[in-house]
């Protein structure tokens, strides 16, 4: 095998910040290799992905220290079209990353862009919907996608061009279980056909069995000089990290859940869009006060959906719901969003404070609370939370990861009785999951009601007291799994 | 919003689309009657309907027409035809001053909203990749010919972004319910949204160019643009009355 891509950085600074995001990091992958790129939050993975397709110092600046070479050239200036073709890139947001009007569109985006003929690009388009496992959905408006079903979209897109490199940040942070493996395998057998595989994650768990080698990248401010890897050593030395033996029990359990008017009582909750897509239909759940109910269910399954009636963002289009007793999308709206907390899947439709602290206060003063109590809670979440450190940093500099803390930090700081959350840990590492995971119980243990969304079954079976399974927009309660079937 | 977005509407020749919105838009130009300016618009509403044309959107186009005739009656009412100010404080208009004034208005929005109707179903039925070839077609480069397919896409994302803001920061327990809050609610969700509209602006050339946008001049396309004979004979019976109309 020969050196595809060869690493040696020796730091990398945003502009505006003193302190590197990357520092001391030398590895190589061969061609055909597949290696795993793991650390926690923050670590800077990211920031090392952009530099590899060349986004840096091209659409983030940034002061590069080092050389990267692939293929035996060297990247310094190059941009990121001149390297389509030989590294194909999929950054962490997915719907960010789509360009045309229906799904076969823009698979075939890349591949058009490289002028290959019309039969050449539909094969393509084909082999690659059917290798991320969404055949028929050619012509599928991107905008009807979930997040998961969008992730694998953009994959589709990237494989398409068919590059030397493959390069991928978080791509199974918003992917069910049976699509988690199914990426997977496609990925480990593309790099048996030859094409490298980088791919960056805070869940090394996941991805361990199909990996070549695990690179373990430490934050640059705890570890200056962590991150050379020696031939794969280090890497290899880490690979079993985050396992789920280390967290197993961490987390408290929660009150007995107590019957009655208080927690969510969906009664046959069905939801049609406007356009007639059924989000979900005849969903009878009771989420007691002091209970938590993982809902699991593949992308597109209507998880979401029924979560949004929590807290009145949808009203159901039949059937009610009831918040500790009170319709949420009626005149009691008010009433319940006031003791209510939504996480929402992406971060960033909330985040607007100059800082860190500043967000954290901002949903606490418009609940009305007093300045003491508003500066105790914020600096208790974070504390619990971890962000101490970037109090003053404004919310737009924090990785994704750290974003997705912050917005869990922010509505719990306003400890809500009642509590959604959508994909809470998309994205964390096991650490920081179960931290957060942890957090949420609270909510239960001081007597509230967690509906909790996820994927994560694994880490999720710790603080739940039982799951329900959304299927085509139909509820199956399951209740509290064993650990086999959790895993399966 | 329809889940699929390759409906039978949607592979209409753009060029057929073209053909119509420029007969509307020379209708709506030319036409001397405020009748047959009022008679356009309803029977463009119905066809919109029939289309099967989000009746919300043509709504809320209808609505935004409106209120630009309503600003243009107040401007009208207030400076005049010539410009100089007719009224204020004090000055009382009488009915049959402001008759004329309304139906002139009234008249000019029709038109406007009659160009605007037929420019959303032209949106509505056009892929976005067809619109870039039809351009490309034209002698426009493709780096050029690419955005304005870009920027229709564009729109309706940024009205989701905007809703999944106000949901998210309402949820968080900001006020919305009254007009008021709704006002002081402006920079809790209008710097969310202007950070996301950046970002989203920023990963969305980034993917663009890594998928290989701009290394060629002519890139090809995954279908290519095939005008049926039925298509050719409506475009250029389209072409002809619209001919017809400049003429007559």
């Amino acid at each position: 095998m020969s050196t595809l891509l060869e690493v040696s950085l020796e730091s990398v600074t945003y502009e505006g910040c003193s302190l590197p995001a990357l520092s001391d990091v030398e590895f190589s992958v061969e061609q055909g290799e597949f290696v795993v790129v793991a650390g926690p939050v923050g670590a800077g993975k990211s920031t090392l992905c952009h530099c590899l397709a060349g986004a840096i110092p091209s659409y983030y600046a940034a002061a590069i220290e080092g050389k990267i070479r692939v293929a035996g050239r060297d990247l310094g200036g190059a941009t990121p079209a001149e390297l389509a073709g030989t590294i194909g890139y999929l950054a962490q947001e997915s719907q960010t990353q789509i360009v045309e009007g229906s799904v076969a569109e823009d698979v075939a985006f890349g591949p058009c862009n490289l002028g290959l003929p019309g039969e050449e690009v539909r094969r393509r388009v084909d082999s690659c919907l059917e290798w991320v496992g969404l055949t028929g959905f050619d012509r599928r408006d991107p905008r009807t996608l979930s997040g998961g079903e969008a992730q694998r979209s953009v994959l589709a897109g990237v494989i398409a061009l068919h590059p030397r490199l493959l390069i991928l940040d978080e791509p199974l942070a918003e992917l069910d279980s049976s699509g988690r493996r199914l990426v997977m395998q496609g990925l480990r057998e593309l790099s048996r056909r030859g094409t490298s595989v980088l791919l960056a994650t805070t869940r090394p768990d996941q991805v361990r069995l199909f990996a070549d080698r695990i690179v373990s990248l430490a934050p640059a401010w705890e570890q200056p000089n962590a991150n050379r890897s020696g031939g794969g050593s280090v890497g290899q030395a880490t690979a079993g990290a985050g396992t789920q033996t280390e967290f197993a029990g961490l987390a408290p359990r929660p009150a007995a859940a107590v019957p009655g008017e208080s927690g969510v009582r969906f009664d046959r909750c069905t939801h049609i869009y406007p356009g007639g897509r059924t989000g979900c239909t005849d969903v009878d759940l009771l989420v007691e006060a002091g209970g938590t109910v993982g809902l699991l269910g593949a992308n597109g399954s209507g998880k979401t959906t029924l979560g949004k009636h929590v807290n009145g963002l949808l009203r159901a289009t039949a059937g009610k719901v009831l918040v500790d007793g009170m319709d949420p999308g009626g005149r009691a709206r008010g009433l319940v969003r006031a003791r209510t907390g939504f996480v929402f899947q992406n971060p960033d439709y909330q985040l607007f404070g100059d800082s860190v602290e500043e967000e954290l206060a901002f949903g606490l003063r418009v609940r009305g609370m007093a300045r003491e109590q508003v500066e105790h809670r914020v600096d208790e979440a974070l504390s619990r939370f971890g962000l101490e450190a970037w109090r003053g940093t404004h919310p737009h500099r924090l990785s994704r990861g750290q974003r997705q803390l912050l917005a869990v930090a922010g509505v719990l700081a306003a400890r809500p009785s009642v509590l959604a959350a959508d994909e809470p840990t998309s994205g964390l590492d096991a650490e920081t999951a179960l931290r957060v995971f942890r957090e949420l119980s609270r909510v239960a243990a001081r007597g509230g009601a967690v509906l909790l969304m996820t994927h994560d079954a694994e880490l999720a079976s710790t603080v739940v007291d039982r799951f329900a399974v959304m299927e085509e927009g139909l509820l199956h309660p399951i209740g509290l799994p064993s650990r086999q079937q959790v895993a399966g | 919003m329809s889940a699929q977005a390759d409906s039978r509407q949607r592979r209409v020749d753009p060029r057929l689309g073209a053909t119509w919105l420029l007969l509307v838009a020379v209708c709506a130009l030319t036409v001397e009657s405020g009748f047959l300016v009022a008679g356009g618009l309803v029977l463009l509403a119905a066809l919109s309907s029939v289309l099967g044309l989000n009746l919300r959107l043509v709504g809320n186009g209808l609505l935004a027409t409106a209120m630009v005739g309503l600003q243009i009656f107040v401007m009208r009412a207030v400076f005049g035809e010539d410009g100089v100010l007719a009224a204020g404080p004090g000055t009382a208009l009488e009915v049959g001053v402001l008759a004329p004034i309304l139906s002139g208005s009234a008249e000019t929005a029709g038109r406007l909203g009659a160009f605007l109707m037929a420019a959303m179903q032209f949106h509505q039925f056009t892929r976005p990749s067809d619109l870039t070839q039809l351009l490309t077609r034209f002698g426009i480069p493709h780096r050029w010919a690419a955005l304005p397919a870009i920027a229709l896409r564009f729109l309706p994302l940024m009205q989701t972004e905007l809703t999944a803001v106000w949901q998210s920061q309402a949820s968080r327990g900001l006020p919305t319910e009254r007009t008021r809050d709704k006002l002081k609610a402006l920079l809790p969700v209008g710097l969310p949204f202007v950070y996301r509209s950046m970002r989203r602006a920023n990963e969305l050339a980034l993917a663009m160019e890594l998928r290989g946008f701009g290394v060629l001049s002519r890139p090809t396309f995954l279908s290519q643009l095939r005008m049926q004979p039925a298509e050719r004979a409506a475009s250029s019976g389209l072409l002809a009355a619209t001919l017809a109309v400049l003429l007559f």
